[in-house]
């Protein structure tokens, strides 16, 4: 067995049973075995991709076959207050559900779906429009929590900030960076606490002789607990370098005040840079080694108090063509409410990401063995992923609740697109051929047979 | 053993050979140029896309010694001067890459592009002509942003500065 | 709000080097003396190994050495591990079978290492591996998840009888099903996941070194979290105390979950380096290098059978 393949399909997958959706009762059965297969272990959303397709499947067919809305199915379902304790271990700590399904719709021009239904139905087409209401548990935290569940380790994360004479800095973190961009929004947040010029800060990461022990990177947590862990070391370095501006300026450190890259003596027109504290905090010329310890560096260990909750709305839309059963991308909108956002441009470019590979797995993807154990899919010629004539460009936006179980407001953004996508194109895909078999990759020749189908059905009625 | 005379980003090599060598082999083991990178030994991926005599090749899938005589321009070659080439600096604008790993293919294919289609790029012509690279992070969205935005830039620039030679 | 402060959409720092291509992946590094690997691995899903004859891979052209499951149990290196423990129904402890990180008995799926061959090149290393004889009794297989617990499926591992690791529930059972008998309407749906392979465009990549006057071990792998991996390689496979290996992810092509884990193949590259009668048998002798080395290289085979998502 991998390292975490056991968690996967159990603690990550049937404790998001309950959806963004107040459930009274919830009950999940996982079998486990061995094949004769590779091993298999996490991958973008471990366990919550899973859980949400079977929740927004079920839901979007119930509200079908009730002749319901499916998006007023959902609005009447969904947790309104907060927190909320599932039937499935996890307390919900903020959202607005509504909020994030009714920007989507607006987005998407719900209302017209109708209307381009028809155009497509003049032209030979299929329409159909598809809803993912998800929610993630992410962070994987706390070290307490997910230890009683199991886990090996702790999820707690680390930082230290080091602070050199000069000014510049480098912050040395357990979240290891490979594509999220961590050396740019870390620095945001230091640059934002110490007001200092971003390019003075550098990120280290991804080495045991740099960096003191640390959990790294996975389960969206490098926001949410990565930079709490930062944050709560800046705090220390705050306190500390007041305390030595205090020296400086001789005032008592309560009396100094912080702004801007600035420390300030309350009521006095006294005030003194970021570079002269952090030199006088190495050359320690103004106090004793009994008064206060020379440096300025401070490490911390974040361990959050609870998991954080992602959640939103993704509306796919398809046209198909009932002739060779190809399905195209018409229109997706993503309204995600992840909390506080560091960087907009990084976050929006980890949304497009997760939904390009929700939808290779909903339309393409499929590692494939013959009866005999042989990997059919083995290499990129027999294995497809989305190349850039498969997808559209995305249109995405967030709505915000503040995460209040860590200092920042953090919700985490890595996984949800792959979260939230591969249910919201099966229920477009569905909804257009009219016909709720449609098992994935929705290949052409798959959507053609449920679509011819469907067609077959609808003509003998 | 074959000798091959390559002339890559404006310097001249003599290096020998294995005749089974790869193209991308001599470039990231013998030059020591790594910024051309494998991601699939199949021909799938275009991350070990280079220029060879001006046109873009998976250089995975050419032998160093059909390269004898030829001059390639890889991503490190790709800008002149210090200063970055306009689609380079189209992809960090417009957050046209993550882990990095696609992206000297990447951009080395959409200044080929360019080079071929012109400088006003519709989005359908870019995801057409980006069909051989593919990337796992970024869904496309700011890729297609970048090469369109890159290729307006090149104009008056126009070919790369080596592509020209 | 800063032009560069919290919500600002900051250009990114780390973009200069990928751009240019001066990014630092581990296969981009490359260290003076090093050995390259390739493993022999297994064709058949389910099979004993009954031999593995070395000798004729042993003298081909650049080979260094020729290492099997055998030699790796005999230097004692655990197997992996599964982190995570999940308790079925019952209460009892879900059922891990061992997982060395080369065969030694048996193989269990395609792709199974079987042997390490290391040589002065990658293509002689590969060349080699075509001749390590390896003798298999084949075994019935099963691939389907859902024929696994039928009775007369191949038995996979002795620990798990019917293949079953664990059967886990949660939730109340007895609430769920009063709700669904006095609903006015269920919904019913048969879903299957898709088995996918997360395919971040970097493959997987290891390089390890063994530091002689140190007598410590560095390990550059493509890691999501080098600190879990140093603790898991040295306290439970027991490659080296924590303190005496040091493990750098350097930059890293895309994870996605997939490089969390520790795999058998940089096990195995730390091992083969840091074993001194492998190192013996590499002919790098204490005083034949400053060091050993032993490169895995990039190989997107190797990824293709290793790296799953939950079928």
């Amino acid at each position: 067995m991998s390292t975490f393949s056991s968690s996967v399909p159990t603690y990550l997958y049937a404790t998001l049973l309950s959806g963004q959706y107040a459930i009274p009762a919830i009950y999940a059965e996982v079998d486990a075995v061995y094949t004769n297969t590779a091993p298999v272990d996490a991958y973008r959303g471990a366990g919550r991709p899973e859980a949400t397709f079977v929740v927004e499947r079920l839901v979007e067919v119930a509200a079908r076959e009730l002749g319901l809305d499916p998006a007023e199915f959902r609005r009447k379902n969904f947790v309104k207050s907060f927190p909320h304790q599932t039937p499935v271990i996890m307390t919900y700590d903020a959202g607005d559900y509504d909020a994030s399904m009714t920007k989507a719709m607006e987005i998407i021009d719900y209302k017209n779906f109708a209307k381009r239904k028809a155009d497509s139905e003049r032209n030979g087409k299929l329409r159909g429009i598809g809803f993912s209401t998800y929610i993630e548990a992410c962070g994987i935290a706390p070290s307490q929590a997910v230890g009683s569940l199991g886990a090996g380790v702790g999820l707690w994360e680390s930082a230290e900030v080091r602070v050199n004479p000069t000014g510049s800095g480098e912050v040395l973190t357990g979240s290891h960076s490979h594509g999220q961009g961590h050396e740019t929004t870390f620095a945001q947040l230091v640059s934002d606490r110490l007001g200092v010029p971003i390019e003075t800060v550098s990120v280290v990461h991804g080495d045991t002789d740099k960096v003191q022990f640390c959990m790294g990177t996975y389960g969206s947590r490098s926001g949410a607990v990565g930079m709490s862990a930062i944050s709560k070391a800046l705090d220390k370095i705050e306190v500390k370098a007041k305390k030595v501006a205090g020296f400086l300026m001789e005032a008592s450190a309560d009396d100094i005040e912080f702004k801007d890259g600035k420390f300030t003596v309350k009521g006095t027109d006294k005030s003194a840079a970021w570079g002269d504290v952090t030199l006088h905090a190495y050359i320690a010329h103004k106090f004793s080694g009994q008064d206060l310890e020379p440096g300025l560096k401070e490490g911390a260990f974040y361990d959050p108090t609870n998991f954080t909750f992602p959640a939103g709305c993704h509306i796919a839309e398809v046209e198909i063509d009932p002739e060779t059963g190809k399905t195209t991308i018409a229109n997706w909108v993503a309204v995600d409410d992840f909390g506080i956002i560091i960087n907009p441009m990084i976050v929006e470019g980890q949304v497009h990401g997760g939904i390009a590979q929700g939808v290779g797995q909903a339309m393409l993807e499929g590692a494939s063995y013959s009866s005999d154990g042989q990997l059919v899919s083995g290499s990129f010629m027999d294995y497809a992923m989305p190349r850039a004539d498969d997808l559209p460009s995305f249109k995405v936006d967030t709505t915000v609740t503040r995460c209040p179980s860590n200092p920042l407001g953090i919700k985490g953004c890595g996984e949800a697109g792959a979260i939230a996508s591969p249910v919201a194109l099966i229920n477009a895909i569905t909804n257009a051929v009219g016909h709720e078999n449609v098992p994935m990759p929705a290949t052409p020749s798959t959507v053609w047979k449920a679509a011819q189908g469907a067609a077959m059905k609808r003509a003998a009625e | 053993m074959a000798t091959v005379n390559i002339t890559v980003n404006g310097k001249s090599h003599s290096v020998d050979v294995s005749p089974e060598t790869l193209l991308v082999e001599l470039i990231r083991e013998k030059l020591r140029l790594t910024g051309t990178h494998v991601g699939c030994d199949t021909s799938q991926c275009g991350a070990c896309v280079v220029h060879v005599d001006s046109a873009a090749v998976k250089s995975c899938t050419m032998l160093a010694v059909s390269a004898d005589g030829a001059k390639v321009t890889t991503i490190e070659g790709l800008a002149s001067g210090a200063g970055l080439h306009p689609m380079q600096a189209a992809f960090r604008e417009h957050h046209g890459l993550q882990c990095g790993f696609c992206t000297p293919g990447m951009i080395m294919s959409a200044v080929d592009m360019v080079n071929r289609k012109g400088n006003e790029l519709d989005e359908r012509t870019i995801r057409e002509e980006l069909e051989g690279n593919i990337c796992r992070c970024t869904g496309y969205h700011n890729i297609v942003k970048a090469v369109g935005a890159g290729a307006r830039a090149m104009k008056g620039g126009g070919k790369t500065a080596r592509a020209a030679e | 709000m800063s032009a560069t402060g919290i919500g600002a959409a900051v250009r990114r720092k780390e973009d200069q080097r990928f751009i240019t291509g001066t990014g630092n992946y581990t296969s981009d590094i490359s260290r003076p003396g090093e050995v390259r690997a390739y493993f022999v691995r297994s064709p058949h899903a389910h099979a004993t190994i009954k031999k593995v004859d070395t000798k004729a891979a042993e003298k081909m052209p650049g080979v260094v050495a020729v290492l099997t499951g055998a030699d790796l149990a005999g230097d004692k290196i655990g197997g992996l591990i599964c982190g995570w423990a999940v308790s079925s129904k019952d209460g009892s402890p879900m059922k891990a079978g061992a997982h060395p990180a080369i065969a030694v008995d048996k193989v269990r799926c395609v792709g199974d290492q079987v042997a390490l061959v290391l040589a002065e090149t990658l293509g002689q290393a590969r060349d080699a591996a075509e001749k390590v004889k390896v003798e298999y009794g084949v075994l019935p297989s099963v691939v389907d998840p859902a024929k696994t617990q039928a009775s007369g499926a191949p038995q996979i591992h002795d620990v798990a009888p019917n293949n079953t690791i664990y059967d886990w529930h949660l939730g109340d059972k007895a609430a769920t099903d009063a709700a669904f008998a006095s609903a006015k309407h269920v919904t019913k749906l048969d879903i299957v996941n898709n088995r996918l392979v997360p395919n971040a465009m970097e493959p997987r990549a290891a390089i390890a070194e063994y530091d002689q006057g140190n007598d410590s071990l560095t390990l550059w792998n493509t890691s999501q979290n080098p600190h879990v991996a140093r603790l898991v390689i040295s306290a439970f496979i027991g490659m080296a105390p924590e303190h005496k290996l040091r493990v750098i992810a350097p930059d890293v092509g895309g994870g996605f979950g997939s490089k969390i884990f520790i795999y058998p193949e940089e096990v195995v590259a730390l091992w083969a380096c840091a074993a001194r009668e492998a190192a013996g048998e590499m002919g790098l002798g204490p005083f034949g290098g400053l060091s050993h080395r032993c490169a895995w290289p990039r190989s997107r085979h190797a990824c293709g059978a290793c790296d799953r998502r939950q079928p």
